[in-house]
């Protein structure tokens, strides 16, 4: 637990010169380094283990490529569909999944010769130390007096950490979004904006990157008031309007391809969801019982943690995270736990909780037997891993 | 006005332009009507629809999932149940079967429903091109109906538009279904030339 109690001032780290060989920045790359290399063992160890003695199967890293990793597969090797054909009733296309993540993924197959699966892999492998160490800086500009090692490790051993594992598009946008919110935490609005639009070209909720933005233009006042700064008033609504630009030129390649802008949404009909009351959907989950009311809660608790955020001046990032998990709940439950374990501005939340070592010593070993738990479900075929 | 002032204006303006069009594109899709009505209006179940060999004079047995070849898809019905299938206002508010040939000329229609509840003792209009009828079902059990058409115009559909559509909470209170029943269609079956004596 000596991890846990070690005593960290984020902001005396920040303005500190560096202490010995290392300065304050690069032992933060070294902790991501690290938390990734033993997450990557450990699963790796994990994934031997239980597929020997739980299953009698040998499986390795590659195993963990199911569901939307094979998607995201269709998408590297053969682009977009033209036309909904795929699942037995033929009415689904790949349309749902957002270009960014398998265009990178597509880089690895195309220029080293990578399968599908491997390439989905890689990429959210080495995306992974990224999200670590933007959320490290992340949580220390907010001036959260955690250790490196514990904001790290709530990122690298989340009981929904696995989706950096899996070739989904979670952890590039983890990175997309805790770069966005941290350039705009520094006023650095433009390259806010365009890692937002990144964000929006990855998963649709990288649009509500908006708020948080907006929020910060409303809190600067007038500071950027003086006649000699016009122009750069001009920065902020220029970063807010490039924010939805990667969905909506995902929307026009859709449209060239089916002649549908939304396609993106309108195949969600094939997946049975429709466009519903979230708080009907909530209020459904917690009356099914079962893995509906567990998600039904863990939206309850994310909508908690943004009232907490909204309560606590971080009123941008409350309306973000409220926005991002408003928009699943308005057809399902199951897909929650993703909205919610793979937000920056929920993580803050739980970085702001673990600061007192009672509630770290009770919540982050439940969060890391979560990861590994999560790992068992993906196996053994859980519809509520998915 | 800076050059580099300038430049943000002409990139707010050339974005704010950019959204209008695709604002405008997004909500007028370049689409087939039946794409149309599975995707965006979610009016049909029928998306990858299995014909068999016979035609509508054969009859059509709406329980079936194998439909006639001249159908092309249904609308404003969900799904097949033992009996036949529920029209459902909140899909579409009549229910229109499709077709791939046009209907032309002397037409009989033979078509077997039931009613909800609410919509017995109320009027279903039955429409083959321009020309429509009438028909009142007297209570909610299964009943026959015949319509001889004249088409001088082709038709591309059949249509019905019962008027009291409703969900079943409206009749039964134990059944809080959120779809808007009220008629259950049976059979049907189109046969050229003028209706038998």
């Amino acid at each position: 637990m000596s991890m846990l109690s070690t005593l960290y001032t984020p902001t005396a780290a920040r303005h500190d010169r560096p202490t010995g060989r290392l300065d304050v920045r690069w032992q933060k790359i070294l902790v991501a380094l690290a938390l990734s290399v033993v997450s990557e063992i450990a699963t790796w160890v994990f994934v031997r283990g239980y597929g020997y003695w739980v299953l009698g199967q040998s499986l390795g890293l590659r195993s963990l490529c199911r569901w939307d990793c094979f998607w995201y597969g269709s998408i590297v090797l053969y682009g977009y569909d033209a036309v909904p054909s795929r699942s037995p009733a033929s009415d689904a296309a790949n349309w749902a999944f957002y270009p960014l993540f398998p265009l990178l993924a597509g880089l690895w197959h195309r220029l080293a010769g990578f399968g599908f699966e491997d390439s989905l892999i890689i990429t959210g492998t080495l995306a992974l130390p990224v999200c670590i160490y933007l959320f490290i800086e992340f949580v220390d500009e907010d001036d959260i007096a955690v250790s490196p090692w514990v904001s790290g490790s709530l990122v690298a051993f989340g009981p929904y950490s696995l989706y950096a594992r899996t070739g989904y598009s979670e952890p590039v946008y983890f990175a997309l979004c805790t770069g966005a919110l941290l350039a705009l935490r520094r006023n650095r609005w433009l390259a806010a904006g365009l890692l937002a639009a990144a964000c929006s070209a990855t998963r649709l909720v990288g649009v509500f990157l908006v708020l948080p933005m907006l929020a910060h233009l409303v809190g600067r006042g007038d500071r950027a008031s003086g006649p000699s700064e016009r122009g750069a008033r001009l920065e902020p609504l220029l970063a807010i309007a490039l924010v939805p630009l990667g969905v909506t030129l995902f929307g026009w390649y859709l449209y060239g391809r089916s002649g549908d802008m939304l396609a993106f949404a309108h195949i969600q009909v094939a997946w049975g969801r429709s466009l519903q009351n979230p708080l009907v959907v909530w209020w459904q989950g917690v009356h099914d019982g079962g893995w509906p009311r567990v998600f039904a809660l863990q939206a309850g608790l994310a909508l908690l943690a943004a009232a907490y955020l909204c309560g606590s001046r971080r009123i941008g990032y409350g309306a973000y995270l409220a926005a991002a998990v408003m928009l699943p709940l308005c057809s399902s439950v199951w897909s929650i736990p993703r909205y919610v374990f793979w937000q920056p501005v929920f993580l803050l939340v739980l970085a702001d909780l673990v600061r007192w070592p009672p509630l770290a010593r009770i919540l982050l070993p439940l969060l890391w037997a979560g990861y590994f738990l999560m790992i068992a479900a993906w196996f053994s075929g859980q519809r509520f891993v998915v | 006005m800076t050059g580099r002032t300038l430049f943000r204006v002409t990139l707010l303006v050339a974005l704010a332009a950019f959204y209008s069009v695709s604002a405008y594109v997004a909500l007028h899709p370049r689409v087939s009507e039946h794409y149309r009505d599975y995707y965006i209006r979610r009016a049909t179940t029928d998306w990858n629809v299995a014909r068999g060999t016979a035609r509508l004079a054969d009859g059509f047995d709406f329980a079936s999932t194998v439909y006639p070849q001249e159908v092309d898809y249904l609308r404003g019905l969900s799904l097949p149940e033992p009996w036949g299938r529920w029209s459902d206002a909140s899909m579409a508010p009549g229910v229109s079967i499709l077709l791939r040939e046009p209907l032309s000329g002397s037409l009989c229609l033979d078509v077997r429903f039931r009613a909800t509840p609410l919509q017995a003792g109320a009027p279903v209009m039955i429409r083959l091109g321009d020309q429509s009828t009438t028909v009142v079902p007297s209570d909610t059990e299964p009943r026959d109906y015949r319509i001889e058409a004249q088409l001088p115009q082709p038709a591309w559909s059949i249509d019905l538009e019962p008027s009291r559509p409703a969900p079943s909470g409206g009749w039964d209170p134990q059944n809080l279904n959120p779809r808007r029943f009220a008629i259950g269609l049976i059979r049907l079956q189109l046969r050229p030339g003028p209706c038998p004596g």
